[in-house]
């Protein structure tokens, strides 16, 4: 993974810190900054473009990722929706005996914006779903109260795989500050600070 | 003979009686909201992992050792209804548990300024219990652990132990 573009990421920070130093000629005003900040952990909301499972994913297999919602920081789209990027398996087991169930764990790690990576981090499945999606169903309770009536049958209970279908919704941030070109039209008038994301038109 | 059939039907309705005085009880304590437990940030730069437990009867005898994969010493162990937190550099970690039958092993990607959490459960083995770990969330953890309590601090290794008895 190419390192964040630190340079540009230096250059916003807050003008402010610049200015509390004390020097010995009187210096200009420093300009406000030219780009606009996506600061990090910035949430995302991103869509997982491939079937995945704790039966048929492997540890360590990679799968496509996609940007829902446009990001707008001042009122400027800086990553629009439909890009895509990248995820990671990270765990993944297959649902075992005694009730085990199948369990997998997913990162998001990267959006290609042309040829800038935007790294990523904090992958969660949407909250209603993410217990059901991030471990299969569970029968351990069931197995150990088989084998305590019915003998050992119990312990061949099986547990039950997650699956993750191709579309699913997830939440990811991004990892880094990302500075991006203020569009020339803005520079002289720069809008709220604020960031804002808009869902992707089908 | 009066006395006795008085007893009798006493003790037959004590049961029910119980029965019907126990969900009140347990609705006053869920109402008051005691033993909510407050999970501390991590510290700066940091990730953390709460590892928990839940009672229960089954393989209540036997412990939950939680090792980082291909460490000796383990970092902590986890007996029926307790938990203890991990703090970590952030990135991926493999834990395992270990039982006479089998071991168990998971690995999460541990995330700055983040806690995630890990349940362990004993299931149904040929001969003893087997500890197995799985991801969870804190959803999951604050509904079916109600009232958790930290580990011993001898049943920790020094570096967890210093997070959780400070």
């Amino acid at each position: 993974m190419p390192a964040p573009p630190e340079a540009t990421v230096e250059g916003a920070a807050p003008a402010a810190e610049a200015a509390t130093e004390t020097r010995a000629d009187p210096a200009p005003a420093e300009p406000a900054p030219a780009g606009l900040l996506l600061p990090r952990t910035t949430p995302l909301i991103i869509a997982i473009e491939k079937e995945l499972g704790s039966k048929i994913s492997l540890t360590g297999e990679t799968f496509p990722i996609r940007l829902v919602k446009a990001v707008s920081v001042e009122g400027v789209e800086v990553l629009p929706a439909g890009i895509t990027g990248q995820g990671e398996v990270v765990h993944a087991k297959k649902a075992g005996l005694a009730g085990a169930a199948g369990e997998l764990v997913l990162a998001a790690r990267y959006l290609d914006l042309g040829e800038r990576r935007i790294a990523l981090r904090s992958f969660r499945f949407m909250e209603a779903g993410e217990i059901a999606l991030g471990k299969g169903q569970d029968n351990t309770g069931v197995s150990n109260v088989t084998t305590a009536l019915a003998g050992p049958i119990g312990f061949f209970i099986g547990g039950g795989n997650t699956n993750v279908l191709p579309g699913t919704i997830a939440n990811a941030r991004t990892r880094n500050d990302e500075l991006f070109e203020r569009p020339a039209a803005q520079a002289a008038a720069p809008a709220d600070p604020q960031v804002a994301t808009r869902e992707e038109n089908p | 003979m009066k006395k006795l059939i008085a007893a009798a039907i006493f003790a037959a309705a004590a049961p029910l009686a119980l029965t019907g005085a126990a969900p009140a009880a347990l609705a006053q304590a869920k109402a008051a909201g005691e033993g909510e437990l407050t999970i501390p940030a991590p510290p700066p730069g940091k990730g953390q992992v709460l590892f928990y437990r839940t009672g229960g009867l089954s393989g209540a005898a036997l412990g939950c050792a939680v090792f980082d994969v291909g460490a000796e010493d383990k970092l902590s162990s986890l007996d029926a209804g307790k938990y203890f937190v991990l703090v970590s550099d952030p990135g991926p970690r493999s834990f395992t548990v270990k039982s006479l039958e089998t071991k168990d092993a998971l690995t999460l990607e541990i995330e700055e300024g983040e806690t995630q959490f890990v349940r362990c459960k004993i299931k149904t083995g040929f001969m003893s219990g087997r500890a197995d770990i799985g991801p969870s969330t804190e959803t999951e953890f604050r509904t079916k652990h109600k009232n958790p309590k930290l580990v011993d601090a001898e049943d920790m290794s020094a570096a967890v132990k210093a997070t959780n008895y400070p």
